[in-house]
């Protein structure tokens, strides 16, 4: 009796597709490595084209730009596991830097009570999110997908469509504080990160979340709480998001109704990158964070080098293209 | 048929190797015109790969193929076609939402003539009456080419199927398990037309886990056995027997572990008035521990049903289901767990197995939900110890023969035999003092029946009681101590194991067409 492996069946032999065997391998088995060599010959060739790029302040500059990024992203590396997506980020992050800004500009809130406030907020739309998906049964595509607009509309509604300048020093720490030499939203997203790659990897909760992601009813039927599960996703998602929306509005000092709308796809182009199965079920927090230094590099070299920023885009769709077309060409093209 | 004639198909020296596995080995084959050649083998014997090879699927790495005499090269399943192979799938490729006819000749419908050929319209009388010509051809009048054919059931699906070859002039039909999932009356239907086509001329290749079936259809029997031929021979020639033996290279009666009496203790499980609808209608049974108790019954009878009912997985509408002398609460798997019920469900791949996760996690996601056990891997209710995982799983591994590399490999790879053993696994992890098992030994092979048969038998050496839910009936007469019939989601009979025969466990679960 043989134990073979139905996706190696479903390659087929032959000269030319050995490299594509042999990535696809690299990208199953070591999917963090993957994505770590183009990254690491993209940073070596923007060394080469600009003199600037490998210095302190530049990477410091780039992992400025990546942090709120990255917080959205990690959750959403954990809703795509569990087969769920967010589509609501984006307007999160204006809603809550929107009302962070109301309260503590127009009401003079202290600041303990702005940030329970905007969180808090931002956990209400993942508890919506999650009720519609979950209670209610809708694809959580759709229910989040409302809530783009929804989030973003409330946004604009309560700062009439103008930031919110001036965010008391306490609110701005987050986005332009420095602890030691480190900016406090580099601190903020590593530790948080770190946090979720614990969790996905060594504890119940992250297991529970591959599991409904990969086999929903398995998940079921082994005492997994489905419904709590795909909840936790979801308010996570829209809770990190929150974060991120305050260190965007911190870092800007104001709040606006209008910023974080690129955050959603970028959010999605780099955990896709990451090699995170849109389909559920796989996924690792440190291939997102490749993908996102792959983003933000790709972003700061291009600015560094005086390119046209509409070039940004197609780069990154390119990106996208190259990094996930990888996984489909080894698994052979379907047959006729 | 004279074996002069030159064979309808014939491949020669057909070899393929996938990475790491040979999966063919210079393999022999032949169909005749009108004859009904069955292939057999246990799981990764290399049946699949072999039909893949015939229907264009899989290019071989060396070999010849040749149709009427005449070489052939079957790049993709077009070409198979074009040469009057068509191969008909376990799982069937119908689209539910067109009706039938659109169905048969999705391909070349017939198109309006005239004028308007250049818009290329669909003739829809033309396509009806094409399609119920074709129908008729299997003697499947009765179904109506214009319903949807998602509304139809498996064994209509089949036909259709066939209906679609002939009416192609396919002459060659290769049928891959083509009875997993159909009635004994329906079966019965299927061999009558396979007969009428063999009539016809027509050459069929059965492919099949089921013995007995094999015996009573096919013409000729190929066995294959690690990718190679190890005999092809008259079926009138062969006993049920001595294909096991050239299967396995082992004899039958190590397949069931000897009977033995065991000390029976208290109730474990006590299920009384179950009912649901007229799927489980006031079902009472028990099992006390250290029994192992089948159920048995047609399909449609309740048992898987009634399976999830008991653990949880379904609601029900009135009943008690006691575990150890507790009552528990129904409709939540959750609870079933933590009273100490375990089921290894119908369908490992969809309800028994998270397919992209390792043996391991597999394994710890059983453990870690089941708050009894869950503390022997985790730290601080939440925190896995990967070591203490990677100690349970390569305790399995050992313990059942599960061949995989190492408890990191993903259950996706996995023979089905290999899968079940880590279900089996997952659900001793949990310590289970009920273990239930549906269709524990559905597509698997001889080899792993055996293994599991013997695991069944150890759990209630240990104390377990066990509820075994089979539709193969030998495997609960040979393996249960006492055996409930399910008719009609009642309970129609209680036999007591030693007492029971194939024979009478038959007659009570289709007693209404007697009575």
């Amino acid at each position: 009796m043989t134990a073979t492996q139905p996706s190696e069946q479903a390659a087929p032999g032959g000269e030319g597709r050995r490299l594509v065997v042999w990535l696809r391998r690299l990208r199953q088995r070591q999917s963090t490595l993957s994505t770590l060599i183009p990254l690491v010959l993209l940073w070596i060739a923007l060394t080469i084209a600009s003199p600037y790029f490998l210095t302190f302040d530049n990477a410091v500059n780039v992992l400025l730009n990546a942090a709120p990024l990255a917080l959205i992203a990690g959750g959403m590396t954990l809703t795509l596991i569990a087969a769920e997506i967010d589509l609501s980020v984006g307007s999160v992050v204006a809603l809550v830097g929107s009302l962070a800004a109301l309260l503590s500009v127009n009401f003079g809130a202290p600041w303990p009570i702005v940030l329970i406030g905007a969180i808090g907020a931002g956990a209400v739309v993942g508890v919506v999110n999650g009720w519609f998906t979950t209670r209610l049964g809708m694809p959580s595509f759709v229910a989040t997908l409302a809530m783009l607009g929804i989030a973003r509309g409330v946004a604009l509604l309560i700062t009439q469509g103008k930031p919110i300048y001036g965010l008391p020093d306490t609110i701005a720490w987050l986005g332009q504080g420095e602890l030691w030499i480190v900016p406090v939203p580099i601190v903020l997203a590593a530790l948080i990160l770190a946090a979720l790659h614990f969790a996905l990897s060594r504890t119940r909760f992250g297991l529970n979340v591959y599991a409904v992601g990969g086999n929903p009813e398995a998940a079921r039927l082994s005492g997994v709480d489905v419904p709590g599960v795909k909840m936790a996703v979801l308010v996570l998602s829209a809770v990190l998001a929150s974060v991120g929306g305050l260190i965007l509005a911190a870092r800007l000092n104001a709040g606006s109704g209008t910023v974080g709308a690129d955050l959603l796809l970028d959010a999605i182009a780099a955990v896709v990158i990451g090699g995170t199965s849109l389909l559920g079920g796989v996924g690792r927090i440190t291939g997102t964070v490749l993908g996102v230094l792959l983003i933000a590099s790709i972003r700061n070299g291009l600015v560094l080098l005086n390119v046209s920023a509409f070039w940004q885009q197609v780069a990154i769709g390119g990106l996208i293209l190259l990094a996930v077309s990888v996984d489909y060409l080894a698994k052979g093209r379907p047959k006729p | 048929m004279g074996d002069d004639q030159v064979p309808l198909l014939r491949a020669k020296g057909i070899t393929k190797s996938f990475p790491g596995v040979k999966a063919l080995a210079s393999v022999d084959f032949e169909v005749r015109a009108g004859e009904v050649h069955a292939l057999i083998g246990e799981n990764g014997a290399g049946k699949s790969t072999l039909v893949k090879v015939l229907s264009g699927l899989h290019q071989p790495d060396a070999g010849t193929i040749s149709v009427d005499g005449e070489q052939v090269d079957l790049q993709h399943r077009g070409d198979a076609e074009r040469h009057g192979i068509t191969t008909i799938h376990q799982e069937l490729t119908l689209i539910p939402e067109l009706d039938v006819a659109s169905n048969m000749l999705l391909a070349r419908p017939p198109t309006v003539g005239g004028w308007r050929r250049v818009l290329r319209l669909i003739d829809r009388e033309a396509l009806y009456r094409e399609a119920s010509a074709a129908l008729a051809l299997v003697n499947a009048d009765r179904i109506d080419p214009r319903v949807r054919a998602g509304s139809l059931g498996l064994s209509a699906a089949q036909l259709i199927l066939i209906a679609r070859g002939l009416s192609q002039d396919m002459r060659l039909f290769i049928l891959d398990e083509p009875t997993a999932a159909l009635t004994p009356s329906e079966r019965d239907e299927l061999f009558a037309r396979l007969r009428s086509l063999r009539g016809r001329g027509v050459g069929i290749v059965y492919v099949s886990h089921r013995l007995d079936e094999v015996l009573e259809i096919s013409d000729r029997v190929t066995v294959l056995r690690d990718g190679r031929v190890v005999a092809t021979m008259p079926t009138v020639e062969a006993r049920l027997e001595g294909i096991i033996e050239l299967m396995l290279a082992r004899r039958l009666e190590e397949m069931y572990p000897p009977r033995r009496t065991r000390q029976l203790g208290p109730k474990v499980l006590e299920v009384r008035g179950l009912r649901r609808g007229h799927e489980l209608r006031d079902i009472d049974l028990e099992v006390r521990a250290g029994e192992i108790v089948g159920v048995t019954g047609l399909v449609g009878a309740g048992k898987t049903e009634l399976a999830r009912a008991v653990y949880g997985a379904d609601p029900v509408e009135a009943g008690t289901v006691r575990v150890a002398g507790r009552e528990r609460m129904v409709g939540s798997p959750a609870d079933g767990i933590e009273h100490g019920v375990a089921l290894v469900p119908e369908d490992r791949k969809t309800q028994g197995l998270v397919l992209l996760l390792s043996v391991a996690d597999n394994l710890a996601l059983g453990i870690v939900n089941c708050e009894r056990v869950a503390g022997t891997l985790l730290r601080m209710r939440q925190v896995i110890s990967g070591q203490r995982v990677a100690e349970v799983a390569r305790h399995y591994i050992g313990r059942f023969n599960i061949r995989a590399r190492d408890p990191d490999q993903l259950v996706l790879g996995l023979s089905g035999g290999n899968q079940q053993k880590v279900v089996l696994s997952k659900c001793l992890a949990t310590r289970p003092v009920v273990m239930i098992l549906d269709e524990p030994t559905r597509g698997v092979d001889v080899g792993s029946k055996a293994e599991l048969y013997r695991a069944i038998a150890e759990l209630a050496d240990n104390g377990v009681g066990v509820l075994v839910l089979s539709s193969e009936v030998q495997e609960v007469v040979e393996t249960c101590d006492r055996i409930y019939v399910l008719r009609r989601g009642r309970v129609a009979a209680e036999v007591a194991g030693p007492q029971a025969t194939e024979g009478s466990l038959m007659r009570h679960a289709a007693a209404e067409a007697a009575s």
